[in-house]
């Protein structure tokens, strides 16, 4: 079978268990999902509640519907990376506690892509519905957007996925060290936080970190800032710090992994 | 518990920036001055390291894996063994997240959280680390009905850190809206320590002194006392009907 | 060439250590005790085409560890292995398409959901051609008695129908080694047989197994050779038949009699145990007196109501075998 037809097909098999298995738990499920739609909300609605009560000044040079774009934006990548890449995480997490690793690595593909697969996690995609939402209200009420952002923000958004997927790596493969540490998810929350508001808010210096050393600022600043077609002078170092960033992600997950399998001798 | 250090600090500097952002054109925000606001936050945060515990989670877990039966065979009360356990947790809770995080706040920030009084504020955190107790093993509680509490749980958490001012004062929240939080009971274990720590109480334009808001927060806890009682009486009949 | 040659593996792991004491604990923040695990120390051995190996060992002796090695997963500190021509941790991904496992431990079936959507997914990660692949599940589930269980979720099967299931998905993807993993652990009789019968079919079709388990009924039914491994070292590699001889070639017999017997006053007999005056069992060393002459000098003595006479079992032999490695003989 040619590769990419086997990894569409690996794809498809995954996505239709990943159904069938929410399936199996329908009342919960929904509840689940409703309750994590308006979790997506809360940042939204607090920043709503900000502007309201200054006099809709907030964040200055940034209209309310502008941080609206922002945090959509940041919604819709989540909502696109977080059932692809980090189901990986918790396929780690508990294959490595019980011992069961080794059934990953017995499979004749990479072990990543294995573990990928088993955490697809079709049913998350709805969360992507709470983004967009949010993204046509907001655009509405500003006017519109130009069309010619389009096709860049699409590419930015891309990366932005791309850097969702490098955390997911960093936090799969330390998971063969710290074994156990349900606490993980926590770590990139508090560092996701500095994703959804406007970068101009932080620091000269932070908003150099966020760009060009842990490139949070992709998430979703850099990609609301082509869409709405004011981007500032960090997206393009952001840029290549992303790409670098994936590719050092990579590099821990083989290293971690390679070591559990006593690699290194 | 290390976890909590980053991420404690991280929450509160991402709202620092915020209010700063805010604050450039502006004084005063839903009355409170800058100051104040950063206060709030600090406040918040390093109370939830004294009051917050798991007993939902860990109420369902012995439920649903069937080491509950452990706990009915033996002559103690469950919620008293959870109480203790979270006071032996918190215990531990102040040592390694509640006075470094105090102290990064004090150097780092350089916002001294120190209650108004003493005596109300002590009393009032005791009073909120109950509530917020019986807020959750209550939850928990519902183990004895749903096979998968996962949803429900997630749900109150949502309410609950959303209507005790976790996410934003409320005093951001609509007139209308603080009116309904006010009746309920998830102020009581964040939203009124915090207040009473920083001074004064205010919602939904009433306001109260420091002895009249512990008190309605006393009588409070003691309602919640008894819902939790009446839960648990109703869920344990279910339980051993069903057959252990 | 042999389809396995193991040699001279070695396998070191450092790990750490720390004390219980609050002291202890806190010291253990700054700094730890090293300490190094020999697991293996250095064994080989070679397994030819369609055999049926029993891998015995007491636990933590090294037997995972060999394991490991072989289907590649883990890498060794020093040594040399091929399998099937390729080395199993250097080439995994090609090596493994040819290998199944079957752990009686560590499902490798997704719970909430039908066995057969776990082997569809399986069939994509094996890249197996559809036809083949239907006609082999057709087979397989067949021959186990599955083909309508199969379609509801794993969690509502019992453990010897998920049993079943997980050697499907071992095997669907025509593997010519499969290593199994305490297999038959917590079945029923009937499930146990069942799951026998599978393994000495698929043996006689050509399928090398490697079976590593605790259970001595399996290796009595299905081993035709067992290697046993202690303290990192192999201590026994040779057929079931020279395991039970052993310690000689032994019978237990069981005598019955009209009145009651004295010693019989034979050599290399020993009395194991007296239910009573006229009900008696022996150990008999057939090296030292033949059953015929035993059979005799009893008629002398005393009259034969009843008698059995039985295989000494390998548990015996292999409790020895698993106490201290470094005093016994290795096996010629």
């Amino acid at each position: 079978m040619g590769s990419a037809r086997s990894m569409l097909m690996l794809f498809s098999r995954a996505a239709r268990g990943s159904m069938a298995k929410a399936a199996a738990y329908r009342g919960d499920f929904i509840v689940g999902l409703v309750v994590a739609l308006l979790f997506e909300f809360l940042t939204p609605l607090a920043t709503i509640l900000i502007y309201r009560s200054s006099a809709m000044t907030g964040f200055p040079g940034w209209k309310m519907e502008e941080v609206l774009v922002l945090q959509a934006v940041f919604l819709i990548s989540r909502g696109i990376a977080f059932p692809l890449f980090f189901g990986l995480v918790w396929v780690v997490f508990e294959s490595v506690r019980e011992g069961r690793f080794e059934l990953i690595l017995l499979r004749p593909r990479s072990p990543l892509l294995v573990a990928l697969s088993q955490g697809l996690d079709m049913p998350g995609f709805v969360r992507l519905l709470g983004g967009l939402a949010l993204l046509l209200w907001s655009a509405g009420r500003m006017g519109g957007i130009q069309a010619r952002s389009i096709l860049p923000f699409l590419l930015m958004l891309g990366l932005s996925a791309l850097t969702l997927f490098s955390c997911a790596l960093f936090m799969a493969g330390s998971l063969f060290v710290w074994v156990g540490n349900s606490r993980v998810s926590e770590l990139l929350d508090s560092i996701l936080l500095f994703a959804q508001y406007p970068g101009s808010i932080f620091s000269s210096g932070l908003q150099l970190v966020l760009a060009a050393v842990v490139p949070v600022s992709m998430v979703a600043l850099f990609p609301a800032e082509v869409l709405l077609g004011r981007p500032d002078a960090l997206v393009l170092p952001g840029i290549g710090a992303s790409l670098a960033f994936f590719a050092l992600g990579l590099g821990f997950w083989n290293f971690m992994r390679g070591k559990y399998a006593g690699a290194g001798g | 518990m290390l976890m909590t250090i980053v991420v404690g600090p991280a929450f509160f500097l991402v709202q620092y920036f915020i209010w700063k952002a805010v604050y450039a054109s502006r004084s005063l925000v839903a009355g409170f001055s800058l100051d104040q606001m950063l206060r709030y936050y600090g406040t918040s945060t390093i109370i939830y390291y004294l009051t917050m515990d798991f007993a939902d989670w860990n109420l369902q877990m012995h439920i649903r894996s069937g080491s509950f039966l452990a706990f009915m065979l033996r002559p103690l009360s469950h919620r008293f063994y959870a109480l203790s356990q979270k006071v032996g947790h918190r215990a531990l809770g102040f040592l390694f997240e509640f006075l470094p995080v105090w102290i990064m706040f004090a150097l780092l920030f350089r916002i001294v959280i120190l209650p108004a009084s003493w005596a109300w504020g002590l009393l009032s955190i005791a009073l909120a680390f109950l509530m917020m107790f019986l807020l959750n093993y209550s939850v928990g509680i519902l183990a004895f009905w749903l096979v998968r509490t996962d949803g429900i749980r997630s749900l109150f958490r949502l309410f609950r850190d959303v209507l005790a001012g976790s996410l934003v004062p409320l005093g951001l929240f609509p007139l209308p809206l603080q009116w309904v939080v006010f009746f309920l009971p998830f102020q009581f274990a964040t939203y009124v320590p915090v207040q009473v720590f920083m001074g004064g109480y205010r919602l939904a334009g009433i306001s109260l002194s420091l002895p009249a808001i512990v008190g309605i927060q006393a009588a409070a806890v003691l309602a919640m006392w008894g819902v939790t009682e009446l839960l648990w009486r109703s869920g344990i009949r279910r339980y051993t009907g069903v057959g252990a | 060439m042999s389809l396995i040659e193991v040699e001279s593996l070695v396998k070191t792991y450092t790990t750490w250590q720390r004390g219980s004491g609050f002291g202890e604990i806190a010291k253990s923040v700054f700094k730890r005790e090293l300490h190094e695990v020999h697991a293996l120390n250095g064994i080989s051995f070679d397994i030819g085409e369609g055999s049926l190996v029993g891998f015995l060992g007491p636990n933590g002796a090294g037997k995972s560890t060999t394991l490991k090695i072989l289907t590649g997963v883990l890498h060794p500190t020093s040594g040399r292995a091929t399998a099937l021509g390729y080395c199993p941790w250097r080439e995994r991904k090609r090596y493994v398409a040819n290998i199944g496992a079957v752990f009686g431990q560590k499902s490798q079936l997704i719970w909430d959901i039908p066995p057969l959507d776990s082997f569809m997914m399986n069939q994509a990660i094996y890249a197996i051609e559809d036809g083949a692949f239907r006609s082999r599940l057709d087979s397989l589930s067949g021959m186990l008695g599955v083909r309508e269980l199969m379609r509801q979720p794993t969690r509502n099967l019992s453990l010897g129908e998920r049993m079943k299931c997980e050697f499907i998905m071992a095997m669907l993807h025509e593997p010519r080694i499969v290593f199994l993993d305490e297999p038959t652990i917590g079945l029923d009789l009937i499930a146990k047989e069942s799951i026998r019968d599978f393994i000495l079919e698929m043996n006689a079709q050509g399928v090398t197994f490697i079976l590593t388990t605790h259970d001595l009924a399996d290796v009595e039914l299905l081993a035709r050779r067992v290697i046993v491994i202690n303290s990192g070292e192999l201590v026994f590699d040779d057929g079931l038949e020279r395991l039970r001889s052993y310690f000689g070639n032994r019978k237990r017999i069981r005598l019955l009699c009209r009145a009651a017997i004295a010693d019989l006053g034979l050599e290399g007999l020993a009395e194991t145990s007296r239910a009573s005056d006229r009900d008696i069992s022996y150990e008999l060393d057939l090296g030292r007196t033949s059953l015929d002459r035993f059979i005799a000098r009893a008629n002398e003595r005393t009259l034969i109501q009843d008698m059995s006479i039985e295989e000494i079992p390998i548990e015996g032999v292999i409790k020895e075998l698993y106490r201290a490695a470094a005093t016994l003989p290795r096996s010629p």
